[in-house]
């Protein structure tokens, strides 16, 4: 299927879109699908783990098995953030993908499904560790206020820390959802036909690389502009924020 | 004998803070511990509901061993209020929250009951009007007054200032210790470090005097500041006095 393309830039870009708009528009549902699941999933599985991470080891109230539990615990989950953060996404697609392929147990297991999974586990780390920094960043005489009036730590985590440690991360939280629109792109090496495979077939067919890859670029520019835009909407109404 | 104290020790990367606190409070008590800084007020206040752990030593709270490793001291630190220098109000809860939050998290009062409650002691200190208002839009004495109505609405037997007015503003400092004063006058038990001397001898039956970790002497009020015993005392009083603060 050869098609005498116009020689102008803008002529072949309109051929493009013309052609194409049906794949480049789904790899665009694909993009924002993983950003959006892998940010909102990442967020809430990442409160766990934070919790888990914030463990405190109490010298002299904790029974050994507690110990044990505690100390168990605080090396998984911190190894966990350090094999995510320590390591490309692109490798981690390439071993969670055919690694679980390779099992043959789970028929239902493609590359959308491993996509979103390893988005998914991935901004977990990245946000566990913003939410430890937020955490941290928390006046400590908000926790002894709430202790000395007999609230258990965990009581004052839910109800003063947290609260305050997510509103103060809200805008980072934000930034790892516009890095997930550029960064899902690495997911096309397992086949994920995200904006960025979607622009690739498209180029490939035609042999128009650049002019196929600028539409990549100034949608990826409008996704991100746009989502910035709203993440900065979100802050100012959630209000200001306070140390 | 409300509290009691056994032979204190606490030290902080083998810096010793405390040396032997032994400390009795009876109800209806008003003690001021007062001495430099660095002389262990502040740490002993702290030890006293574990906010601290002591290293060493034993305190007793209504006949319970609280520094027993079983104890439950989420129970009793609701008898025992804590007043802090520098406020800490729950920056995330307006005022009326902040006094609430406790009274049903804790106490599980119903909701109106809590409501009913906080609005008393805020109307105590002056703040009821306030209790819409984010802890942030108040000036640091008004904030104090929630954190002491806060603190009240648990209804403790036993109240403890750290330094409640230190961070204050000149200017606000007596719209504080009157409401302390106030409670006071009313019966409630408290322990208060302050570097406000006058304040100190015009409220307390009882004045410890602390320095370098031990509790170097202990009286009434005329006993401290006018025949002081130990030379330390002497010398820390005869300082006050040059500053004119009696």
């Amino acid at each position: 299927m050869f098609i005498i393309l116009s020689n102008s830039f803008f002529n072949k870009i309109a051929y493009l879109l013309e052609n194409y708009y049906s794949i480049i528009l789904y790899g665009l549902g694909i993009t924002f699908l993983l950003s959006i699941v892998g940010t909102v999933g990442g967020f809430i599985l990442s409160l766990s783990l934070t919790e888990i991470r914030l463990l405190k080891v109490d010298k002299k109230r904790d029974n050994r098995s507690v110990k044990m539990l505690k100390r168990s615990s605080l090396f998984v989950s911190n190894s966990y953030v350090t094999l995510m953060r320590g390591t490309p996404m692109i490798v981690q697609s390439m071993i969670i993908y055919y690694g679980i392929a390779g099992l043959k147990i789970f028929p239902w297991w493609n590359p959308l499904t491993a996509g979103l999974i390893i988005v998914t586990f991935n901004t977990t780390a990245y946000i566990s560790e913003i939410l430890r920094g937020g955490v941290e960043s928390i006046n400590v005489g908000q926790m002894e206020a709430g202790r000395t009036l007999g609230l258990t730590k965990r009581q004052t985590m839910r109800k003063i820390i947290w609260p305050q440690a997510i509103k103060n991360s809200l805008p980072a939280i934000g930034n790892e959802f516009v890095v997930n629109l550029k960064d899902t792109s690495v997911l096309s090496v397992i086949s994920v036909v995200d904006l960025f495979f979607a622009v690739k077939q498209a180029a490939g067919k035609t042999y128009a690389y650049v002019e196929a890859f600028t539409i990549a670029a100034v949608i990826y520019l409008i996704l991100t502009v746009s989502a910035n835009f709203f993440i900065k909407h979100l802050e100012r109404k959630v209000g200001q924020v306070q140390v | 004998m409300l509290l009691n104290t056994k032979n204190i020790y606490k030290s902080y990367n083998g810096v010793p803070i405390l040396k032997g606190i032994n400390l009795t409070v009876n109800e209806g008590d008003v003690i001021s511990i007062i001495g430099k800084s660095g002389s262990g007020k502040t740490t002993l206040l702290r030890c006293l509901n574990l906010l601290v752990e002591p290293d060493n030593g034993q305190i007793f709270f209504l006949d319970e061993e609280i520094t027993h490793k079983k104890a439950n001291i989420n129970k009793i630190r609701e008898n025992m209020g804590m007043v802090f220098q520098s406020f800490n109000l729950f920056n995330n809860l307006n005022v009326l929250e902040n006094c609430t939050l406790a009274l049903q998290t804790v106490l599980k009062l119903p909701k109106e009951k809590a409501i009913e409650r906080a609005l008393y002691y805020l109307e105590k200190v002056g703040m009821k009007e306030f209790k819409n208002n984010n802890p942030n839009n108040l000036s640091g004495g008004q904030q104090q007054r929630v954190a002491i109505a806060r603190a009240l609405c648990m209804e403790p037997k036993l109240m403890l200032f750290d330094e409640p007015t230190s961070a204050l503003d000149p200017l606000l400092i007596d719209e504080v210790l009157s409401v302390i004063k106030g409670l006071a006058n009313e019966g409630m038990t408290m322990i208060i470090v302050t570097h406000e001397m006058k304040f100190a001898y015009d409220i307390s039956t009882k004045i410890i005097f602390m320095h370098e970790g031990i509790i170097a002497e202990s009286g009434t009020p005329q006993d401290i500041f006018f025949s002081p015993i130990k030379k330390e005392t002497q010398d820390f009083v005869k300082l006050i006095k040059s500053q004119s603060f009696i």
